[in-house]
């Protein structure tokens, strides 16, 4: 009886063990991965687009070591010198912001680790705040004062896309509205004394100089920067902060005022259905892995069903990632390089074809792509392959044109930046960065009425074109 | 038999699904316990740095698609980003150029031709020469414009750039192309360059008839106590009733000379400022003995966003130990040290080493806050001037501060005015707020 207990209580133990070594085992693994050499991770599933499969994680040389001990001995003598204790983090933080700003290019930035979640966040399909995609489009424009002219750079922030069922869409926001004002202050989208420094530069007189100086002033004392916007627009408040935001935008030529909630969106990754004479319809709201998945089903489902040819929408699609579109064109195109990828090597630029993961199976019926000005990025580049390696047409509206490649890079603490290193191309080299895909017919329609038989006349357009193809078949 | 057999295929089957579950719990355990003891290991390991910044820099100069700066100016952006963080404008990074410029201003070459200039059309506009000095000795007169510094036309130079030209070493000549109205021709004189003593202390009757007297006190430099007493003599004589200390647009100075000129109004060995550094109080400065003067008249202290570091230092003394009250507007908010340190290639950083506070504690120094300055002293009575207003006597009549200051001093002498005493009462409230 007693050995009985004590062969119980042993055997306890011995499986608490094997629990606990199991756990200890996780640990280690993990201790392993966070404390490699190097201090970035690249994670292949969550980057956006990642410059070349075949480059392992980065080796940090730099063509100037002592830059980096410049930085090094600065960092030492602050954190030994300074009046108040410092957070080495803020100044990690600080840093690494203005080197990637420095670089001037609105896709290449910095992520705090609370600006690292929401993007991962937002891949995944759940968008916080207005549920608008935004971009900082860089713009160069002219200036009057007087008679004369200067140059003016602008950053405006910029609505890429609205998602469906979002705030941003319940307030009426449109793809293309620039966003000047949130809740009174204004977006910091050019240096506020450009004005002043070009009357200084003409000797106007001195109370003019003064009047466009306190202007500036007050604008850029009552201002917020594009990030401080970009996060407002894209978090959640507090409970008790659920204000809604008063945003001025300008659309057009024409300001506008409109009160935005905030809230999580929660985007379907794919929409399927099949249409009258069995076309097949196909809308991926975004391209990540679970959409890929999803598409995949559907299109073998919609073959199943007997479809004759598809609709893919690809409008307002501006949330993806290039291994997905990748995925979802083996499916449809015949050619296994669907694009091309301009980069730089050295001083020089050069080109490297875009290839698919593994052999691609054509479709082998026709396929009618709908865009807009909505559709974004990766989804740009699935329009012009998919045009480009099948039996299709593009119609709808000229797109966005944001061809940039651009990697996430996530870094042990849980921040990650961004960095533009390439750029798209269509296979026979045709450039759509700030041109966007010209689609074949022009087709406008209410994003609302979207995918609706009989209300929305880009739709209505393709399944025209679709039948053409089949009575020539 | 069978049954302890039964058990033990069971306990060997339960192990590795044991392990799995505790490799899994491990794995999930930091998004449960979000402040687990380090020793079981972190979830997020601390970045270095270092390292961080060299794997970016280095991925930046790889791969980075765009035009990127050349690796220096990458770096000191970076340098700069990681200074702005501690949110004092203080702190700062010199790249050579700004290095090699602030080496020039304090070994000496900072010797001018004394005058104050203004932005004008094609050139610069002498405002007034400072008394007894190159300008004036030379003869420019205010309205004079300045169109070219050695030959070369200011047409489409800035004035701090105009003013570098002027600027030079000692016992130079520069050679200034002047127009002037009533001459129809622009002349040119050759001015030599020498060190500039702008003034110090200013007096000035206000009031004459309840002798009401402003003493400006320009800068700290050496001269300011000495000429300070002599000031504060000339209004004793002449029998004041009430001052004037007026700190506007004093930028500061020497910190000794702070002191001693709050040794004038202070008794001795009371805290003028306390300087603190990383470690905690540094050093204590008092007020000297044998320096008092025991004016025994009510004072008042002008101050607005101009007056800086041995400004505030002496407002702030001068506020905590009850002997004035202050009028105006927030002060600038400089009340720290810096230790300049030269770095590599040429550059240098500017740290914060220690602050300066009042004797009450306050932090004088201001903090950048969403890229603006927030902080200085608070004024016991908040007045603002208009944007555009000088600080010369022709715009005297617009001077709202000055104005307010004569007021609360005729309140506080007894001086005029019915319904005196309500009025006191609600001074007095504002003096002890």
């Amino acid at each position: 009886m007693r050995a009985k207990w004590i062969r119980g209580g042993l055997s306890l133990l011995a499986l608490g063990l094997v629990f606990a070594s199991g756990w200890l085992t996780r640990r280690i693994v993990a201790y392993h991965v966070l404390h490699r050499g190097s201090e970035v991770v690249v994670q292949r599933d969550f980057a956006p687009a990642l410059a070349d499969a075949r480059t392992p994680t980065p080796t940090p040389k730099v063509s100037e070591p002592a830059m980096v001990q410049l930085y090094n001995n600065v960092l030492y003598l602050v954190r030994e010198q300074y009046v108040e204790p410092v957070k080495t983090e803020q100044l990690t933080y600080g840093s690494l912001e203005a080197l990637l700003a420095s670089l001037n290019d609105p896709r290449s930035q910095f992520l705090r680790p609370e600006q690292h979640e929401n993007l991962v966040r937002a891949l995944s399909g759940e968008v916080g705040g207005i549920g608008a995609v935004l971009a900082v489009v860089n713009r160069k424009t002219t200036l009057r004062v007087g008679n004369e002219t200067a140059p003016l750079e602008q950053s405006l922030l910029t609505v890429v896309a609205v998602l469906p069922n979002s705030p941003a869409e319940k307030a009426g926001l449109k793809p293309g509205d620039v966003i000047d004002e949130v809740d009174g202050r204004w977006v910091l989208s050019e240096n506020p004394y450009a004005e002043v420094v070009e009357l200084q530069r003409m000797h106007s007189p001195r109370d003019q100089i003064r009047q466009a100086s306190e202007r500036a002033r007050q604008r850029a004392l009552n201002s917020i920067t594009l990030s401080e916007a970009t996060a407002q627009l894209s978090q959640i408040p507090k409970p008790n902060e659920a204000k809604p935001l008063e945003l001025t935008i300008k659309r057009g030529g024409q300001t506008l005022k409109v009160r935005v909630e905030r809230a999580t969106t929660r985007v379907r990754p794919l929409e399927y259905r099949m249409l009258k004479n069995r076309w097949g319809y196909l809308r991926p709201n975004l391209i990540n892995a679970t959409a890929a998945r999803e598409f995949a089903h559907a299109l073998r489902t919609l073959k199943q069903g007997g479809a004759k040819g598809f609709v893919i929408d690809l409008r307002g699609v501006a949330i993806g990632q290039q291994e997905p579109a990748l995925q979802m064109l083996s499916l449809l195109v015949s050619k296994r390089q669907v694009a091309q990828v301009e980069y730089r090597d050295g001083k020089t630029y050069k080109k490297r074809p875009l290839t698919l993961p593994k052999a691609p199976q054509a479709v082998g019926m026709p396929i009618a792509v709908l865009v807009d000005r909505g559709t974004y990025n990766i989804a740009e580049l699935m329009a012009i392959a998919i045009r480009q390696g099948a039996q299709a047409r593009i119609i709808g509206m000229p797109t966005f044109g944001e061809a940039s490649q651009t990697n996430l890079y996530q870094l042990k603490d849980g921040s990650a930046f961004t960095l533009t290193v390439g750029r798209y191309l269509g296979n026979d080299g045709t450039a759509f960065h700030q041109r966007g895909v010209q689609p074949d017919a022009r087709v406008p329609a209410e994003p609302r009425m979207r995918g609706q038989p009989g209300a929305d006349p880009a739709l209505e357009r393709a399944l025209q074109w679709l039948t053409t193809q089949e009575k020539r078949a | 038999m069978k049954r302890a057999g039964r058990t033990r295929i069971g306990l060997l089957l339960l192990m590795p699904a044991l392990f799995v579950a505790g490799y899994v719990s491990a794995a999930g355990y930091h998004a449960l316990v979000p402040y687990a003891p380090s020793w079981l290991g972190s979830a997020r390991a601390a970045l270095n740095p270092t390292d961080a910044f060299r794997t970016v820099l280095a991925e930046i100069e790889a791969h980075f698609y765009g035009e990127s700066p050349a690796i220096d100016k990458l770096t000191y952006a970076s340098i700069e980003g990681m200074l702005a963080a501690l949110n004092d404008p203080y702190t700062r990074f010199m790249d050579p150029e700004a290095f090699r410029r602030m080496q020039e201003d304090t070994t000496g070459s900072f010797t001018g031709i004394g005058a104050l200039l203004e932005d004008a059309p094609g050139g610069a506009r002498i405002v007034r020469p400072l008394p007894n000095s190159p300008a004036a000795r030379a003869g420019l007169k205010p309205g004079d414009i300045i169109i070219a510094v050695d030959g070369k036309s200011l047409e489409r130079v800035s004035l701090d750039e105009a003013v570098r030209m002027i600027r030079g070493p000692r016992r130079t000549t520069v050679r200034l192309t002047i127009r002037r109205n009533g001459v129809d021709e622009p002349f040119t004189v050759a001015i030599e360059r020498d060190l500039v003593e702008s003034p110090t202390v200013d007096v000035y009757l206000e009031d004459q008839e309840n002798k009401i007297y402003r003493i400006w006190l320009q800068n700290f430099n050496e001269k300011a106590p000495q000429l300070l007493d002599r000031a504060l003599t000339e209004i004793q004589q002449n029998g004041a009733r009430a001052l004037i200390l007026d700190l506007r647009a004093n930028p500061g100075g020497l910190l000794d000379a702070a002191i001693e000129v709050t040794s004038r109004f202070v008794p001795g060995e009371r805290v003028v400022v306390s300087i603190v550094g990383r470690e905690g109080l540094l050093e204590r400065r008092e007020t000297l003995r044998g320096r008092y003067r025991n004016l025994n008249i009510p004072i008042v202290v002008l101050i607005n966003s101009g007056s800086a570091s041995a400004s505030e230092i002496v407002a702030g003394a001068l506020r905590d130990h009850k002997v004035a009250m202050l009028i105006g507007e927030d002060s600038f908010g400089k009340g720290s040290v810096q230790t300049v340190i030269p770095t590599s290639r040429n550059t240098a950083v500017a740290i914060t080493t220690a602050k300066y506070l009042t004797p009450s504690g306050y932090d004088l120094n201001a903090k950048v806050v969403d890229g603006k300055r927030i902080g200085g002293l608070k004024p016991d009575i908040e007045v603002k001037n208009p944007e555009d207003w000088r600080m010369t006597e022709e715009d005297k009549a617009r001077d709202a501060q000055l104005q307010k200051a004569l007021e609360v001093l005729r309140e506080r002498i007894g001086a005029s005015k019915p319904s005196e005493g309500v009025l006191r009462a609600q001074h007095d409230a504002e003096v002890n707020r």
